[in-house]
């Protein structure tokens, strides 16, 4: 009989650690929003990108992120529910399915499987997705409240890039300067408090900080094994960089993930055991088939090490935010521009972005995963991948599923691409004699 | 030495057996339908009837095609992207783009000279572009499917399908006759729709000649002029490229039995 | 009399409906140093580019007459058909001629085609208009201004003819001149709708985004006292209004069915040209009162916030202002923006107890027979209401 070499994974101390922390976060959260509609305090619904989590939190107004709430219900099973109630009202197939979660849960009771769902008392969505100001318009109809769009001009075409001494900075500067100066007066009226000038900059200090320990999380990948997978792990990081954007909580919670990261990567423990295939995410998960779907990966040692989504909905933490807190509000507009604009905007020129990511994290292969649902990110994929296969040799995978609508989940033609995808990763290597 | 190739298509399965000198020696061909493990082990049997052997002579037995999820027929599984990408390499040798029009799935792969996959395109959820799409035609005109070819030749003046669903097709053909089309120019229509969405999953890597057309729509003779008028350039077809995805298959099994290619590959089962 | 007023609607059909654009090669043909600029839809400031000697192209979609064969390889599936078709058109090599394409992030869809264009017309200058989603804000007048100054740097930088004060209201006239016709045109339908068919009414339209604006102006100039003239009888016809074409086109078939079955009063048509409701002084800084006007004195459409006009009170105000005693709501297929809309305007068109017919339409359909149907039936139940 043959002796098994077993791998002997080391006994990490930290391990679990964040695990167990964004699960207290993402609880008291959800607490935080129920208790605030019990006591009908006044709530803001916002979104992950563009939050202006720094002004809301001034006056600490609870946010409600309903795309992230939207997501939560996909992974419990129960997307579909809520979805089909708003297709009930009218709303069509073909439209965004956190919009429609979003509509099912506000019709049917505000029942979200994690807690009460809050109604907002005022809105705060940036043009950085349409959808966001099509459903922060539902809101307002059905509730009268405030809507501030918060327009961001972004980049004007591709290679553009911000000059600080330009015109166009300037004037854009300017335009996003004066609106925040207008949330804030809203966010007084709604909130019934003060502007603390202070309070924002203590606020924008956590960001910075926040900033810096999520640029280190996410280089933790270019080790290999990459120690996290940036699909499964890097949406609870993500979750709670939003949810607590500027708050100590939120500092201490990255401090958490990069603590034990350092740790796995000090022991050379991959997220994944025998990692073989490195890959980058390109548009979002699949979340009513989130296991299956990153199952699919797995058996094929495949791992996540980067994900475009930690780019753009990270809210510019990812590009190094460094608020300047002698002068808040005007640093707040600029940094706003220099950082989570160009990750949105690097939504549409994506090929740079990708082809700088596939070479600092030694990437075997792209999933391009287009979800019906996002249009934002999904619908120059195609474009895209071509573009990099032709231009920077990364091969891509291009599958189409959705959000959170399962209808549109195929999992033998899903299964089918990726196998063909892996089994055509394999011959590049065995061609390439590694 | 012997290996063999079992494709469990979704309407067909296919199977070949091959010698070591690459030489196929049996095919089988049963249509698919309920039962998938037992289609695999008929069209096999019948592969193996055309040959002087049993099945204990075969050393090893690679499926692909839908069916393979579903049977633990084989010894090995591989994707039929892999298999009509190796095929068609043998058969044509100067192959550089496939494509395959299948029955669930139409697949654009573009390969190198030794067959190995360098990208490849597939249509998204919907059917249209695919064979199913020709079923769906079959099924509202009540023709037999062999016989959609043959009459779209003869159209002088093809009708444009807009739909890009299957499930509407039916009403859009319904929707043409009323209207006094012809037969054969609703059904070139069809052909057309198929053909031009099937070309752009070639288009998304980028048409390199010689393109090779397998699968089951090869004997399509409409279709065939269809796909080489828009690649621009005749397209490669022959008796065997019905069979492609399982000689591809084949192919890999003997990988197995020459180099044990498949557990070095690690490739997962 | 009727012959000449065919002749006008031939040419502006020609202009619309021919993927070849044979009325930019004859501008190319008399102007051979000539710069085009295209422009997506919804809305550009035209003058500017026409102020730099530039001619201005509308982005439209074409109906079947134009195939996908490239397109559907560089964009999702599940995206509407205007956008297939203006890249297939680039793709195709049909507009090699524009130096210049402008487009504006009016959707998430649409947000992607200047990343498109970019990495296939690398040589081609691919620029984004940001105009404001925070319309109703101050500092928006400001913002803009300065955006339309920095596209005008960069028309100046492709023509290298300078755009001074003077050549912009030079141009703002020949649009404020097309502007007035168009209300013209529109004014006529709403009053005596038996004069135009929808199908003429809309070709006379459309082609102002398709032909130099000079050429409409003298195009339509001549035909508005023709249709005047027309001794038509009015028809016992339901008067409705259409919502729905702001950006992507019903097939021209499609609006035959509509005009046999009523009198389509108002539309939002190719808003985009009418966005502008009045004529833009040139007094002063003619830049600055372009940029006031897109803001102050300007339509409505899905695609643009502006809390100062709700869409479905817009809508309602469309309806009584044309008389109309319906309206049909309609959405392009896979129109994010469009389809989002109709259930507020299901909501307040119900609550004003005005009859409505939600439909789904896209610019390649063939088969009309159950558009034709549902419209039919709709126009026909509400006339035998009426008896």
């Amino acid at each position: 009989m043959e002796t098994q070499q077993v791998a002997i994974r080391p006994t990490l101390s930290h391990a679990g650690d964040t695990r167990a922390a964004s699960r207290v976060l993402m609880d008291d959260w959800w607490k935080l929003l129920g208790d605030a509609d019990a006591a009908a305090q006044p709530v803001a619904n916002t979104f992950v990108m563009g939050s202006l989590a720094e002004v809301l939190n001034t006056f600490d107004i609870p946010m409600s992120f309903p795309e992230i709430a939207a997501l939560q219900t996909a992974v419990k099973g129960k997307s579909m529910d809520y979805l089909l109630a708003a297709e009930d009202l009218g709303y069509s197939p073909d439209i965004c399915g956190y919009v429609k979660v979003d509509i099912g849960l506000h019709a049917t009771g505000r029942n979200h499987p994690l807690g009460k769902y809050p109604k907002p008392a005022m809105v705060v969505a940036s043009n950085m997705c349409n959808t966001y100001i099509k459903w922060a318009e539902i809101w307002e109809r059905q509730y009268g409240c405030p809507v501030f769009v918060l327009d961001l001009p972004g980049w004007r075409g591709t290679g553009f890039e911000y000059d600080s001494s330009s015109e166009t900075f300037k004037n854009d500067v300017k335009y996003v300067e004066g609106q925040i100066r207008d949330l804030i007066s809203l966010a007084g009226e709604v909130s019934g408090k003060k502007f603390d000038i202070d309070k924002l900059r203590e606020i924008l200090g956590n960001v910075n900080r926040m900033s810096d320990l999520y640029r280190s999380i996410l280089a933790m990948n270019k080790n290999k094994p990459a120690p996290f997978n940036a699909l499964t792990e890097g949406i609870n990081y993500m979750g709670v960089a939003n949810i607590l954007r500027g708050r100590r909580e939120g500092v201490e919670f990255m401090e958490t993930v990069l603590t034990e990261l350092e740790e796995r990567v000090t022991h050379g423990v991959g997220a994944v055991p025998d990692e073989r295939f490195r890959l980058l995410l390109v548009g979002t998960a699949c979340y009513t088939n989130f296991r299956d779907f990153v199952g699919m990966f797995e058996r094929w040692d495949g791992i996540f090490v980067a994900s475009e989504y930690m780019s753009y909905a990270g809210g510019g933490l990812d590009r190094g935010l460094n608020y300047d807190l002698s002068r808040p509000i005007e640093s707040l507009a600029e940094q706003i521009l220099i950082t989570a604009q160009p990750s949105m905007s690097g939504i549409f020129f994506s090929h740079e972005w990708q082809a700088k990511v596939a070479e600092e994290y030694d990437i075997d292969g792209i999933c391009y995963h287009g979800v019906k649902s996002c249009r934002t990110t999904a619908a120059g994929l195609p474009d895209a991948r071509e573009w990099l296969l032709n231009n920077a040799d990364v091969p891509g995978l291009f599958i189409q599923s959705d959000l959170v609508d399962s209808r549109l989940w195929a999992p033998a033609q899903m299964r089918n691409r990726i196998d063909a995808f892996f089994e055509s990763l394999q011959s590049r290597r065995i061609q390439a004699g590694v | 030495m012997l290996v063999s190739g079992v494709d469990v298509g979704s309407t067909q399965t296919k199977a070949v057996i091959m010698t070591g000198d690459l030489e196929i020696l049996g095919r089988g061909l049963c249509p698919t339908g309920a039962k998938l493990a037992e289609a695999g082990q008929t069209a096999f049997n019948l592969a193996l009837e055309e040959t002087e052997f049993a099945e204990a002579d075969v050393a090893f037995v690679v499926g692909t095609g839908y069916g393979r999820f579903n049977i633990d027929f084989g010894d090995a599984q591989v994707t039929e992207i892999s298999c009509h990408a190796r095929g068609a390499v043998h058969l044509f040798p100067n192959t550089r783009s496939v494509l395959d029009i299948g029955g669930q799935d139409t697949k654009a792969i573009k390969v190198t000279a030794d067959g190995q996959v360098v990208d490849f395109n597939m249509n998204d959820k919907c059917a249209a572009g695919t064979g199913r799409f020709l079923g769906a035609a079959s099924d509202a005109l009540e023709l037999p499917l062999g016989e959609l070819g043959p009459l779209a030749l003869t159209s002088k003046n093809p009708v444009k399908m807009t739909t890009t669903c299957t499930v509407f097709a039916e009403s859009e053909i319904l929707g043409w006759l009323a209207k006094g089309r012809r037969i054969e120019d609703v059904v070139m229509g069809v052909h057309h729709a198929i053909a031009t969405r099937s070309v752009a999953l070639l288009r998304r890597a980028g048409i390199e000649p010689e393109v090779t057309f397998t699968g089951g729509v090869t004997r399509n003779t409409a279709m065939v002029e269809l796909v080489s008028e828009l690649v621009g350039s005749p397209v490669n077809t022959n008796d065997e490229s019905h069979y492609c995805g399982a000689i591809g298959a084949a192919f890999f099994a003997l990988d197995q039995v020459l180099t044990g290619a498949f557990s070095e590959r690690g490739m997962p089962a | 009399m009727e012959e000449e007023l065919s002749e006008i609607i031939e040419e502006c059909r020609t202009a619309v409906e021919d993927p070849e654009y044979p009325a930019v090669h004859q501008w190319l043909k008399a102007n051979p140093d000539g710069k085009v600029l295209g422009h997506f839809q919804v809305y550009f400031p035209e003058e500017i580019a026409h102020a730099a000697g530039m001619l201005p192209l509308k982005m439209m979609g074409f109906d079947s007459s134009v195939q996908i064969r490239e397109a559907d390889a560089h964009i999702a599936a599940f995206v509407c058909s205007i956008l297939r078709t203006s890249l297939e058109q680039g793709l195709s090599g049909r507009l090699d001629f524009l130096s210049m394409y402008v487009t504006h992030p009016i959707c998430d869809a649409a947000r992607h085609i200047s990343g498109v264009w970019t990495r296939r017309f690398p040589e081609m200058s691919c620029q984004i208009l940001y105009l404001p989603q925070n319309a109703a804000s101050p500092h928006a007048p400001t913002y803009l201004l300065a955006e339309y100054r920095r596209i005008a740097g960069i028309v100046e930088e492709i023509t290298g003819a300078p755009i001074s004060n003077e050549s912009l209201r030079v141009s703002i006239d020949v649009f404020n001149e097309n502007r007035r016709l168009l209300r013209e045109l529109y004014r006529i339908r709403r009053e005596t709708p038996w004069q135009i068919g929808l199908t003429d009414s809309y070709l006379l339209m459309a082609a102002a985004g398709a032909m130099p604006r000079e050429r409409h102006n003298e195009l339509l100039g001549g035909a508005l006292p023709l249709i005047r003239a027309r001794d038509n009888r009015p028809q016992d016809k339901l008067r409705i209004v259409f919502e729905g074409g702001y950006c992507e086109q019903p097939p021209i078939e499609m609006l035959s069915v509509l005009q046999d079955v009523a009198y389509v009063v108002d539309d939002d048509f190719m808003i985009g040209l009418r966005w502008l409701t009045e004529d833009v002084p040139t007094s002063g800084d003619p830049m600055q009162n372009l940029a006031v006007a897109y803001l102050e004195a300007s339509s409505y459409s899905p695609v643009q916030r502006d809390p100062r006009k709700p869409k479905e009170e817009m809508l309602l105000k469309r309806i009584h202002e044309s008389g109309a005693e319906a309206a049909i709501v309609a959405a392009p297929k896979m129109c994010e923006p469009a389809l989002e809309e109709q259930v507020a305007y299901d909501d307040a068109l119900t609550a004003a107890g005005l009859p409505h017919l939600i439909v789904e339409f896209e610019e390649k359909t063939t088969n009309f027979e159950q558009a034709r149907m549902e419209i039919e039936t709709f126009a026909e139940s509400l006339l035998f209401e009426f008896v």
